[in-house]
């Protein structure tokens, strides 16, 4: 008797007991699936965004070549004191850093424009190699390439 | 407990039991309220996420959307603008505030007002984009205020917009576009010779008039009768019939018989003859050269005359007075005649020009020289030169190829206009005609005054070569080429 009364006890405490960490239980599968479910959207907003964002960076990206190659077909010698190699364009809320390089990087007769366009947390790398005729001036470009960065 | 206390012996274990079921049965009561209230936090906190979440991805497939359908109209107007930059260009307002849609006629886009609707699989958008002036500063920089209206630049700004929940929202993209693409008109050779007025497409080898330019069949232009080269020779260069000075004591000095006096912008070099013997106008050139007293007549490169010619009879002749009590001198106007006066202590005074005397027309002398502080210059006009371009073209620099001596100089003008017959106004760098482009040499590229000859379809030159003032020396002009961006 004291047995069973002990027993009975035992199995009335455990089933008391059983009720609360089944809802704890309950409730972290559900608070795992809120976080989850979070992450999701954290990584899904990420994605939409990122894409956007890059988008943008490789608008930027060709306004900086352009700005570039305008320069360039202004001043055949660009860059030189009054040209500068490298300079950033403001455009929104992005940036464009523009390099230009004469004769050194992609060959004697050539200049090579590199921008790396940045919207936010996003950036693109944009390559054009241009032909400068030395006498005339007369600018052509060669080749536009979307670079790895 | 005393209720439990005598009840434990009838039935203690019976008790025992029911005290724990009524006690057990309390706790679960509160644990299943506790469960039920956290459960609902749970329930609503999860229902929050999850309405956040589809909140969420329905506004990222408005924002996708809307992003590639601003992205795919900023890539359009480049497109646009890149086939003719006039496509875009020619909006009416660049105001950044006049909305602009792109319609399709035919195979092509064409330019239309206001916005466009634009459906998707996420809902209907408002799509359309507007057109802004852009300003640089001095160091070609993109500046929102101040600085100079570039016209071969100008801003994109694309939007799409919708309406979510009651609420508008839009994505914006911003691009600028720029007139790059290089053209150039090239002259290489003006051989053909002159009448040609034009308008041509590509350049040949005539022009429409020239002065005093001598277009060789080498294909160069160059002042006639001038040299590239400097000379060596010690040629004089004295006028041959206006070669005297006078003095009262000595008489007649020739400047040009010796065939060594040289007047150039710095000083006289070599020396005349008279009634004592030579004199020497500097101490290097003359019949013994001998510098160990500096002496010369100098020129400040205005023509008027200073220091110390030497002869041995007379000694030292002042051409510029260098006290306040007398003020004498030698100066050279600029058709090159000499006038005033140089002093010497034993036989007085020098006339250079009888119009100082005042005996012209008794005895007509003076001395004259080629050089003067004017230069000989010639000039040549273009052909009228034809873009092609319906709505004009930007003109962007230009450069000439050849030679420039020392003291030369090569100038530009430019003209252009909407007619191919004009009329035609050559001006220079600030768009007057009293102001001219002038490389600093030849290989050197200077801007054309964009705004000043913006989108006008034919253009022309009047390049000018200038000689050294000693006169002696021409540039040589072997190529002009114009810069310009259709």
């Amino acid at each position: 008797m004291r047995q069973l009364l002990t027993t009975n006890y035992s199995l009335r405490t455990k089933r008391g007991i059983a009720s609360l960490p089944a809802i704890l239980l309950f409730g972290s599968i559900l608070i795992e699936i809120g976080i989850a479910g979070a992450f999701l959207v954290y990584y899904l907003n990420n994605s939409v965004y990122g894409t956007r964002l890059t988008n943008e960076a490789i608008v930027i990206a060709q306004t900086g070549i352009d700005d570039a190659l305008l320069r360039i077909v202004l001043d055949k010698t660009c860059p030189n004191a009054t040209c500068l190699a490298e300079y950033t364009l403001t455009i929104g809320r992005g940036t464009a850093s523009v390099t230009i390089c004469k004769d050194t990087c992609a060959g004697v007769g050539k200049d090579q424009i590199t921008v790396i366009g940045r919207a936010l947390t996003k950036q693109r790398q944009l390559i054009a190699i241009v032909s400068v005729d030395a006498t005339t001036g007369l600018v052509t470009v060669d080749s536009l390439q979307d670079s790895a960065l | 407990m005393k209720k439990l206390g005598k009840q434990k012996n009838a039935c203690a274990p019976l008790r025992t039991t029911d005290y724990g079921l009524r006690t057990n049965s309390g706790q679960s009561l509160i644990e299943v309220l506790i469960g039920i209230a956290i459960g609902t936090i749970f329930i609503t906190g999860i229902v929050a996420i999850l309405v956040l979440t589809l909140r969420i991805g329905f506004q990222n497939k408005f924002t996708q959307s809307a992003a590639e359908l601003a992205g795919g109209l900023t890539d359009q107007v480049a497109v646009f603008s890149d086939a003719n930059w006039h496509n875009v260009y020619d909006a009416e307002s660049h105001d950044g505030l006049t909305a602009y849609h792109l319609t399709q006629s035919d195979q092509f886009f064409v330019l239309a007002n206001g916005s466009e609707a634009v459906s998707s699989e996420a809902g209907t958008f408002a799509r359309w984009f507007t057109v802004s002036d852009v300003y640089r500063d001095s160091t070609g920089a993109l500046v929102t205020t101040g600085g100079t209206l570039d016209p071969s630049t100008i801003k994109i700004t694309a939007y799409a917009s919708w309406t979510q929940g009651g609420s508008p929202a839009q994505v914006t993209f911003e691009k600028y576009l720029t007139r790059s693409k290089s053209r150039i008109f090239h002259q290489t050779d003006w051989s053909g010779g002159n009448n040609q007025e034009g308008p041509i497409a590509t350049v040949n080898t005539r022009f429409t008039t020239s002065s005093n330019v001598t277009h060789s069949a080498a294909g160069s232009l160059t002042i006639t009768d001038l040299s590239v080269e400097a000379s060596t020779s010690t040629t004089s260069n004295i006028d041959a019939t206006d070669q005297w000075a006078w003095n009262d004591v000595i008489g007649w000095v020739d400047f040009r018989s010796t065939n060594n006096v040289f007047v150039s912008s710095t000083i006289i070099t070599g020396y005349a003859s008279s009634g004592v013997g030579y004199i020497a106008l500097d101490c290097a050139t003359s019949p013994s050269p001998n510098c160990s007293f500096l002496y010369r007549v100098s020129n400040d490169g205005t023509g008027t005359l200073a220091g110390w010619a030497w002869n041995d009879a007379i000694g030292w002749i002042s051409f510029a007075s260098s006290s306040a009590q007398s003020t004498y001198g030698v100066t050279i106007d600029e058709s090159g005649n000499f006038f005033g006066w140089a002093w010497n202590d034993v036989v007085g005074w020098f006339s250079f020009n009888c119009a100082d005397t005042g005996v012209c027309g008794t005895s007509s002398y003076k001395t004259k020289t080629r050089w003067s502080i004017t230069v000989i210059s010639a000039s040549l006009i273009s052909s009228v030169f034809d873009t092609q371009v319906t709505g004009g073209g930007a003109f962007n620099s230009i450069l000439w190829q050849g030679v420039k001596p020392t003291g030369t100089n090569v100038k530009f003008q430019i003209a252009s206009s909407d007619n191919a017959s004009g009329p035609w106004t050559y001006v220079g760098i600030d768009g007057t005609n009293s102001t001219y482009y002038q490389p600093a040499g030849p290989n050197t590229q200077l801007s054309i005054s964009r705004t000043a000859h913006n989108n006008d379809r034919y253009v022309r030159y009047k390049v000018f070569l200038e000689s050294d003032l000693d006169k002696t020396l021409t540039p040589r002009v072997d190529d002009i080429i114009i810069s310009w961006s259709p």
